[in-house]
């Protein structure tokens, strides 16, 4: 907790009196509505990862069992030359949730896209803006790493990438 | 970052049940109990939608959406929670992450990127889906509900929840410097607005 103004920002900021009405703000608020039935719904349609359901003692046989499966499916795709997906296209683990999936093929296709668009470089005064759309791309993708399975973070990704390739047209075409 | 966080608020305020009943029903809704997890809800709906909602402006649908976000997201992550701060201070943070990562989703977008206080102001007596006004019935809160994003997340971060300008700047990824020098902002922004309708 903050000891309040103890350092630059100064204590004639804000009046004593408001500092206590805005530490009164802090109270509950319920929805409007109930919102449980939406959230049921949700999370019954998105199965948790099993692999977070399991005690902490399965992991390492689990990480074994998997590295095992790793390397058969690899030694299988080698000696059977290629695997069911385009060449260099990793299978797909089978922890990976839907969510992710989708993700993923969001980003191969972003980064198609961006190929197909070419290396223009960007104005000066654009740097910023596509500095930070890469950023929250990344910022993104690592809290998917974290959740993934929300569809929230899945439709912020597709609006990060159809921005930052809507920023790419307008160079390439300017 | 965007991961949840579970280290501790210290002067978070726990849920009056936060003892035995409430660990058993953490551990039932980890083992995959959709009642333990309702029960959960119940308890802390409010708590969770009070502190997106003052962090987003009381924008009504988008504020419920958030709380629905916050509730999905904690139930996936649950398997992995072990107790090392109170559930509620968990949940609070879990929530206020939501509520971060959205604002930092808005602010990506290149018409965002002014924080104009115009855009914000488009917020103030908006309706939700349902035809409800969003309308604050306390001068502070409108007040506060129209700051710029970025501001007004500080503010209530800082002098609302408590925060340090360390975990304000951490989660809002910005520089220590950049939360004071918002908190600052924010401050006079809303005395302004507080005196021009006084």
């Amino acid at each position: 907790m903050n000891t309040h103004d103890t350092d630059d920002t100064r204590r004639d900021d804000l009046p004593d009196a408001l500092r206590w009405q805005l530490r009164a703000m802090r109270r509950d608020d319920a929805p409007d509505r109930d919102l449980w039935s939406g959230i049921a719904e949700r999370i019954q349609a998105q199965p948790r990862q099993l692999a977070r359901q399991r005690p902490r003692w399965i992991a390492p046989v689990a990480m074994a069992a998997t590295l095992v499966l790793a390397i058969g499916t690899i030694g299988l795709w080698r000696s059977g030359g290629e695997g069911p997906g385009s060449p260099g296209t990793q299978p797909a683990a089978q922890s990976e949730s839907l969510v992710q999936l989708e993700a993923q093929g969001m980003r191969r296709q972003y980064q198609a896209a961006m190929i197909e668009i070419g290396p223009g470089r960007p104005p000066a005064e654009l740097q910023p803006a596509f500095d930070e759309l890469d950023r929250n791309a990344a910022l993104i993708l690592d809290a998917l790493a974290h959740n993934p399975d929300s569809r929230l973070l899945l439709e912020q990704l597709r609006r990060t990438y159809a921005r930052r390739l809507a920023l790419a047209q307008r160079v390439a075409y300017a | 970052m965007l991961t949840v966080v579970t280290e501790s608020l210290t002067d978070a305020p726990a849920v009056p049940d936060d003892g035995s009943e409430e660990r058993s029903l953490v551990a039932a809704a980890a083992r995959g109990e959709m009642q333990a997890f309702e029960a959960l809800y119940r308890r802390h709906a409010g708590r969770v939608h009070g502190v997106i909602a003052r962090l987003v402006g009381s924008h009504g649908a988008r504020a419920e959406d958030l709380t629905q976000e916050a509730f999905v997201r904690a139930w996936q992550a649950l398997p992995a929670f072990r107790f090392e701060s109170a559930f509620s201070t968990w949940l609070h943070r879990l929530a206020v992450n939501t509520a971060l990562m959205e604002l930092r989703s808005r602010r990506s977008r290149p018409q965002d990127e002014g924080d104009s206080d115009e855009e914000v102001f488009e917020l103030i007596g908006s309706t939700d889906s349902a035809g409800h006004t969003t309308a604050l019935s306390m001068d502070l809160e409108r007040a506060v509900a129209s700051l710029p994003p970025r501001a007004r997340a500080v503010l209530v971060l800082y002098d609302v929840e408590g925060w340090k300008h360390e975990e304000i700047a951490a989660e809002l990824g910005m520089a220590v410097g950049s939360s004071k020098a918002q908190l600052h902002r924010a401050r006079n922004l809303l005395r302004d607005r507080l005196e021009a309708h006084a």
